[in-house]
């Protein structure tokens, strides 16, 4: 199952006009991400994590080179059919957690389901298991701008989760948060992962979220230069 | 689920909807104020000149032109004999028109004489008064109100009616005012010398002649017979209608330049809220709607502008309207001054097709102003909403 490919990217350039010549944000770029991995995107800024989460997300395509997600070559998609897929297998976290201010958590939690078209009880139903794994239940009826930091971003893990997703894309969830919010939604995370084999990819340079990763990617000026997968991945803290 | 977001998005908006809003529902009521008057007019008018001047419909003798002094020459006729049982029964009544001089109080007036049947019921203004028993050598005459003051003319005066005969001799009458009537209608009033039929027809030779004739309002118009033309009520209104199509017209670019400024405010919301929302924008990409469907949120946004300004103005005209049409706007003014058929009082006219009509002009226009900002989302690339939103 480890081993089942569900992410392949290859040659992959990304190109971004830049002042009258081409900025290669990404150069030539391969890699492939597995089933029920909890991988992460580690570099400086500016080294191109959020531009290579893009397009693995089907967000933007690339200039050249190919993102296959469960055997389908994204960038040959048209922008309906990516928004499709983006519903129905993707789902994303964002350091800005990025959540509708005018509904509450529940409406919140429950949008990708109603995109996906569920019954409203199934809906009920999932949008409570994923508000009870991220210990929100009492939290269910506020508004994003009554939550902590800590607590808006586990709305948005919740909505991520909730329809339950080929891969999970995080881009610098902690970014925002203090210590303990941060560790505290990554051993979510990490449960998620292996309790629900989801799969995860990161992209931070933050220490914290590089010490739960089982597998680091590093990346220098739209490069891998690093890809290290830990044999035994970490099991407590 | 568009429908509901995007009016959340509406109902949580601060100031800036409020006053789009304010706008945008003020403008429709005065668009809606300003046709309701113009309509109140057109229907006052026309009621007026129905009951006071056009009756049931006319018939003109060929080549008569109420506004060519000169077609009076030509313009007699005698009635025919089919239609004599209509004058007997009160169906039809003759009218003689001719070109007259008088001299009230010495100073010379040129006037158009009006021969009436004094018992005639086919307009509302009263000439029994033209019956009065007066010494011989004086015949009475009725002038409207108008008519009266401007020559300074009591009841009881007399004065002077110069008349041209048939044969074109001229004969000179003695008139004594015995009424002065009052009409709605300008045209009734202003230069009018009215005087029993019989007597006119006497002075310019003219037995059994008319210029027009009035069909008592619920007759049947016989068809008409040479020299006779019919003229219908609607024929005859032209001129009225005209007059309140013009005036519609200056209402027009008045309320064009309300809805411009408040469709110009809708544009600036929706611009400035795709703007500002780009982040909200990327996620719901991202969440997987197609931009088709985010465009479609916020024109539906847009278009929920024009909506709530329509139910408000609903809300606040209803009753408002509804008191001003009952109790009348009174002018403080009347057609004397502007020499049209007007009263003191104007009574505005809502007429559910006149809201409509107002609301289907509007709303493709605040549908196509809604959409044109949010189309730029389709353009938007998911990734560069995101990217853009975090600034
Ligand atoms: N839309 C764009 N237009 C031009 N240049 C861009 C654009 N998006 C990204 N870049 C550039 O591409 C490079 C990679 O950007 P990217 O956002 O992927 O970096 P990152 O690794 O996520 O950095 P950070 O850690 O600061 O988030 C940067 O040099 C950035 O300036
Ligand atoms: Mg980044």
């Amino acid at each position: 199952m480890r081993q089942e490919p569900l992410l392949q990217a290859k040659e992959v350039d990304k190109i971004y006009p830049v002042g009258g010549h081409d900025f290669y944000a990404l150069k030539n770029l391969s890699f492939t991400l597995n089933r029920g991995e909890f991988a992460g995107l580690i570099g400086p800024s500016g080294s191109g994590k959020t531009t290579l989460l893009n397009l693995l997300g089907a967000l933007d395509t690339p200039n050249r080179g190919t993102i296959e997600l469960l055997g389908e070559k994204l960038s040959h998609l048209s922008a309906n059919k990516q928004a499709l897929f983006r519903r129905l297998h993707i789902s994303f976290i964002f350091q800005t957690y990025n959540l509708l201010p005018l509904y509450s958590v529940f409406e919140n939690v429950e949008l990708p389901l109603i995109l996906l078209k569920l019954e409203p009880k199934e809906r009920k139903k999932r949008v409570h298991e994923a508000l009870e794994w991220l210990s929100l239940m009492d939290k269910a009826q506020a508004k994003p701008s009554q939550l902590s930091g800590g607590q808006a971003q586990r709305v948005a893990i919740a909505r991520a989760m909730v329809k339950n997703p080929e891969i999970i894309l995080a881009d610098e969830p902690t970014a925002n948060l203090d210590s303990e919010a941060s560790h505290g939604i990554l051993k979510t995370l990490r449960q998620i992962n292996e309790e629900k084999g989801a799969t995860f990819l990161f992209s931070t340079h933050d220490d914290k979220v590089i010490g739960y990763l089982k597998r680091k990617i590093t990346l220098t000026d739209g490069q891998i230069v690093h890809d290290l997968s830990l044999p035994e991945p970490l099991k407590k803290r | 689920m568009l429908f509901k977001l995007a009016l959340r998005n509406l109902l949580a908006g601060k100031t800036r909807t409020i006053l789009t809003l304010l706008v945008f529902t003020l403008t429709l009521l005065v668009t809606l104020f300003l046709r309701s008057l113009y309509d109140g007019m057109e229907a006052q008018m026309t009621t007026l000149r129905l009951q006071e001047e056009i009756a049931g419909g006319q018939y003109w003798t060929q080549g008569f032109d109420p506004f060519d002094p000169f077609s009076l020459e030509e313009a007699q006729a005698t009635t025919p004999a089919p239609w004599h049982p209509l004058l007997q029964q009160g169906k039809l009544y003759e009218l003689l028109i001719q070109n007259g001089t008088a001299y009230p109080k010495g100073r010379l007036k040129n006037v158009q004489v009006r021969g009436v049947n004094p018992q005639q019921t086919a307009i509302t203004l009263n000439f029994t008064p033209l019956q009065a028993k007066l010494p011989p050598g004086v015949t009475p005459t009725m002038l409207g109100a108008r008519a009266a003051q401007a020559w300074g003319l009591k009841v009881g005066d007399h004065f002077t009616l110069r008349l041209r005969s048939q044969t074109g001799s001229f004969t000179a009458l003695e008139l004594v005012l015995t009424r002065r009537f009052h009409s709605s209608v300008p045209q009734m009033d202003l230069n009018q010398v009215w005087l029993p039929l019989k007597d006119l027809r006497q002075a310019v030779g003219r037995p059994g002649q008319a210029t027009l004739l009035m069909l008592k309002k619920g007759a049947v118009a016989p068809p008409a017979l040479a020299p006779w033309v019919w003229m219908s009520p609607d024929q005859l209104l032209e001129d009225t209608r005209q007059l309140a199509e013009s005036k519609r017209g200056g209402g027009l670019v008045l309320y064009s330049l309300l809805f411009f400024l408040s469709l110009l405010a809708l544009f600036d919301s929706q611009a400035l809220a795709i703007f500002r929302r780009k982040q909200e924008i990327g996620t719901l990409m991202a969440l997987g709607l197609t931009q088709q469907r985010v465009t479609w949120l916020f024109t539906l946004e847009g278009c929920l502008y024009g909506l709530f300004a329509c139910g408000f103005s609903l809300l606040i005209g209803l009753p408002l309207f509804a008191y001003v049409a009952a109790t009348g706007l009174d002018l403080g003014i009347s057609g004397e001054t502007y020499g049209i058929p007007l009263q003191q009082v104007l009574y505005p006219l809502f007429t559910v097709r006149m809201v409509l009509e107002t609301y289907a002009s509007v709303l493709p226009l605040v549908f196509l102003v809604s959409y044109w900002p949010a189309a730029q989302i389709s353009r938007l690339k998911p990734a560069e909403a995101l990217r853009e939103g975090m600034r």
